[in-house]
């Protein structure tokens, strides 16, 4: 199948998707001043992740695409083509580092919610997790894979900690 | 031997789309892993001021 049919057959996904993680920017990201979302570029990202998961499948047999590859696909590709640019008409230089990496954070913003955790208990006690993936994100190059198994491993570690208590 | 000339089958299937009953599994049903637009804005509603929170933290001395 072509890159086109693969799309073509994801169409009603990817617009309900984009629209949602659209939404997620505007619910999460307006704190970030002098930043602006390229709606382009994110449909790009929309796109290009239901075509590494369509792969993905093809290639290892995979039935049913599961929660933590949708959420590592999700920051892979919003972090690699970067949706959100800097307004250059922007004169506060105060507070650059947060704009640098507001598509790092917009990634996970964008994935996490996949995940089925506690999220009160992943954000309550694991905040050097999310602060060394939003790290990860800007500073190294992972994998879609990669991504997908710290995801696994994040929905593992909170399933047992939740039972614990 | 006989497992993994099955599982090349399989391959050769899904890859031939032969054997993929939904080509469009993103929001198919898989024990809580379907994609469920009103859930995923739920949780971000309930929660994403403090993954909001925890980004902000990172630049502050």
């Amino acid at each position: 199948m072509t890159p086109e049919e693969i799309l073509e057959i994801h169409r009603n996904d990817i617009i309900e998707y984009f629209d949602d993680v659209k939404e997620v920017y505007k619910k999460t990201c307006s704190v970030i001043k002098g930043i602006f979302l390229q709606d382009e570029v994110l449909y790009h990202c929309v796109e290009s992740l239901f075509l590494d998961i369509y792969r993905i499948r093809a290639f290892h047999g995979i039935e049913i695409i599961d929660s933590h590859k949708k959420a590592a696909f999700t920051m892979k590709w919003v972090s690699k083509l970067r949706p959100i640019s800097i307004d250059k008409n922007y004169k506060e230089t105060n507070y650059a580092q947060v704009r640098l990496t507001a598509n790092d954070y917009f990634a996970v913003q964008a994935g996490i919610w996949h995940l089925n955790v506690d999220f009160d208990l992943l954000f309550d006690c694991h905040k050097d997790f999310i602060k060394n993936l939003i790290y990860t994100l800007h500073n190294r190059y992972v994998t879609g894979e990669i991504l997908s198994s710290m995801m696994y491993l994040i929905e593992k570690l909170t399933f047992n900690e939740t039972k614990k208590t | 031997m006989k497992d993994i000339l099955k599982l090349r089958e399989k391959h050769a299937d899904i890859i031939n789309n032969k054997n993929i009953t939904s080509l469009s599994t993103w929001t198919e049903k898989n024990a809580g892993d379907e994609y469920d637009s009103a859930k995923y804005l739920k949780k971000v509603d309930k929660h994403g001021h403090k993954l909001q929170k925890i980004f902000l933290e990172m630049f502050e001395d």
